[in-house]
């Protein structure tokens, strides 16, 4: 009877005490899941995981650790007590690869190989499909071992645990995806400001180089019809494999990257060999480039951005090629704006230029590029007018210089449109003369005809011109009129702040020397002039005559025009 | 992200403090990496960058430190990065920053470090 009694109390005693680790268990699993709520760090959870799990279950010894289950490679690892062990270290459990068919099969090793690593209890966890690890304990200190209703436990708080730790990595994920669209945001509000090509690859690669946190970064942007690289950009590279334009990285873009409109991205070995791609992963292996994204800026124009590895290890993945090639077509729509801008500031020079010397429909034409212009530097032959006003100094003295000044604009206005009509150039005014070229600036099929014919229209226009002064001034003027054909130098002459576009030769003085002889209203030509004629001009031939700085008489020829239209 | 970088370099014992206000960017970082190469030719060996809590740093700032980071290790010099927000801190760590380069929470505990 009192060896029943005892024996009863012994049950009660032995259950109560159960109880009491049932309940400190449960309690340890309570306070866990409480704390786990608090970190914000993936570690951090995992040794708060660990540390729960050793205390509540007595145990002598714990680690946890995360592995990437596809490679079978652990990423990170926690552990208390095994470096003090003398048996099998853990590192040899983990580098026994035995934890991969774990994952593979999700059936539990062997208890017998687990035992020899000094591991009694252990639970996977996993926190993604490619994210998975284990918590394992050693013996309890206490020497009793495991039970069912241990490991349901510790299952428990396996998974609060790796709730936890989906959650933070998620939390990390978004984080970093408003890091990225603020950084695309950044590179928008930044390159705005920027105006050269060169500037924006630059800003370009930062931000790339930055948002990935590589070491190394190249940007290119090259003109693949011309086969020339323009802007060639990096960072961290060795200095020996970027060597400047057409060597090295320069070449290898030029004769493979840049026919590559993918991104690539490099895992693992790269066939020696180049085949699949062309040689483009070997190109940018050879380099110790990771990655690439080729930009569009233009059908000529392309470009694209070169990535080491990152400092983090990770490899690209797909979502970091969705955001490479939102920021590289960022970078292409700015470098098209500032070509834009660099084309139209060099229109507005050059239409401002043209327009000296040309018509307005002339310079449009040029400024499209509907018309080739020679801006020389060369020889050419060409035809000149020289147009002078007869007794100019006799006709305007005592006149109010406002008024000259009024008169001589309506004149030239006048006659550079007319010059102009007929594809002239005006090469300069001379005090109250006119020097146009035909044939110079844009080409005309035949210059001296076009001379002739604008001369012609000029003598035509003047009577009209003299009745409008004279009934406004009581003014009117005569115009004589020499053209020359012959080779000239032409092109822009001057200095670097004051450059003009014009011709220089013996042609510009005969042409003057003509428009001397020419009496008011005649248009004298040379013989180099009047051989380019057709038989459509009508022509009278005049006695030769001596024209200064030329030895010899010249062949003086008159054009015979009607004051009709012809 | 429109504020002035502002560097101000101090010395605390062998260590060249760098502090940093306003935003760091590819467009305006141009300033630290100077001064990191400035601080180079002089032999400096011990270098501390010490952000003020409302500093912003963008992807192209972190480049920057990137580089200057990387080139420490070629020139043998150690650098440390302190006063940072929770939030770069947490960005820096996300990039791998801290892999090349530790990060305090004060510029105390960066210095007690070296």
């Amino acid at each position: 009877m009192e060896r029943s009694i005892n024996q009863s109390t012994e049950n009660a005693a032995f259950a109560e005490s159960e109880l009491e680790k049932r309940l400190y268990r449960l309690k340890t699993l309570f306070d866990a899941s409480q704390e786990l709520g608090g970190f914000r760090d993936a570690r951090d959870i995992l040794d708060n995981l660990l540390l729960n799990a050793i205390g509540g279950f007595g145990a002598a010894k714990g680690f946890v650790f995360l592995a990437d289950s596809q490679a079978g490679e652990v990423k990170t690892i926690l552990h208390r007590g095994f470096d003090e062990d003398p048996g099998p270290r853990l590192g040899d459990f983990l580098s026994a690869g035995k934890f991969k068919g774990f994952f593979d099969t999700g059936s539990p090793p062997d208890p017998l190989l687990l035992s020899s690593f000094g591991v009694f209890l252990l639970k996977p966890l996993s926190v993604s499909e490619e994210v998975k690890g284990a918590i394992g304990l050693g013996e309890r200190i206490t020497g009793e071992p495991y039970t069912d209703e241990d490991m349901e436990l510790l299952g428990t708080l396996a998974s609060h645990g790796e709730s936890r730790v989906r959650n933070v990595r998620l939390l990390q994920q978004l984080e970093k995806r408003v890091f990225h669209l603020r950084t695309l945001y950044d590179l928008s509000q930044e390159v705005v400001f920027l105006k050269e090509p060169r500037e924006i690859l630059r800003a370009l690669l930062m931000t790339v180089m930055g948002t990935f946190g590589t070491v190394s970064g190249v940007s290119v942007l090259a003109d693949v019809a011309k086969g020339k690289i323009e802007v060639l950009e990096w960072r961290g590279m060795g200095e020996t494999s970027m060597s400047g334009e057409g060597a090295g990285f320069g070449r290898d873009y030029l004769e493979v990257l840049g026919g590559v409109s993918r991104p690539i991205f490099l895992a693992g070995a790269v066939d020696p060999a180049g085949n699949g791609d062309g040689g483009a992963s070997r190109s940018l292996a050879s380099v110790g480039l990771n990655a690439w994204i080729p930009f569009r800026v233009s059908e000529s124009l392309r470009g694209g951005i070169g990535l080491g590895e990152k400092l983090s290890g990770e490899p690209y993945a797909v979502d970091d090629g969705e955001l490479l090639a939102t920021l590289a077509a960022q970078g292409a729509v700015a470098i098209q704006n500032a070509k834009l801008l660099e084309r139209m500031k060099r229109e507005e020079v050059a239409r401002v230029n043209f327009s000296r010397y040309l018509s307005p429909q002339i310079v449009e034409k040029i400024v499209r590029h509907d018309v080739e212009v020679n801006l020389g530097g060369d020889r050419k032959v060409v035809t000149i007018l020289f147009s002078d006003i007869r007794n100019f100094t006799t006709i305007t003295e005592n006149r109010p210089p406002g008024q000259l000044v009024h008169i001589l604009n309506e004149y030239f206005t006048v006659m550079a449109q007319i010059i102009f009509e007929h594809q002239g150039s005006l090469d300069k005014y001379i005090g109250d003369a006119i020097v146009a070229v035909f044939g110079s600036l844009v080409p005309v099929e035949n210059p001296a005809k076009n001379a002739v014919a604008a001369a012609v229209a000029m003598m035509r226009r003047l009577p009209e011109l003299n009745r409008h002064w004279e009934t406004r001034y009581a003014f009117y003027m005569n115009i004589g009129i020499g053209v020359n054909t012959g080779e000239v130098f032409l092109g822009n002459i001057g200095s670097p702040e004051r450059m003009e576009f014009t011709v220089i030769g013996d042609v510009v003085n005969v042409a003057s020397r003509f428009s001397g002889l020419a009496k008011p209203g005649q248009v004298l030509v040379t013989k180099e002039t009047r051989g380019l004629l057709g038989p459509d001009v009508r022509i009278r031939a005049h006695p030769p005559a001596s024209v200064k700085g030329k030895t010899g008489k010249l062949e003086v020829f008159e054009i015979v025009y009607t004051q009709a239209a012809m | 992200m429109n504020k002035e970088l502002q560097l101000e370099i101090t010395t605390k014992g062998e260590v060249a403090v760098g502090s940093i206000k306003g935003d760091l960017t590819a467009v305006n970082g141009g300033s630290i990496e100077e001064a990191y190469r400035g601080m180079t030719r002089e032999g400096v060996r011990k270098i501390l960058f010490l952000f003020s809590k409302e500093c912003y740093i963008n992807s192209g700032g972190i480049a920057i430190l990137i580089g200057i980071a990387s080139a420490s290790r070629k020139n043998g010099q150690a650098i440390r990065i302190a006063g940072l927000s929770d939030h770069f801190r947490k960005i820096f760590h996300m990039m791998g920053l801290t892999k090349y380069v530790a990060i305090f929470p004060t510029e105390e505990e960066a210095l007690k470090d070296f």
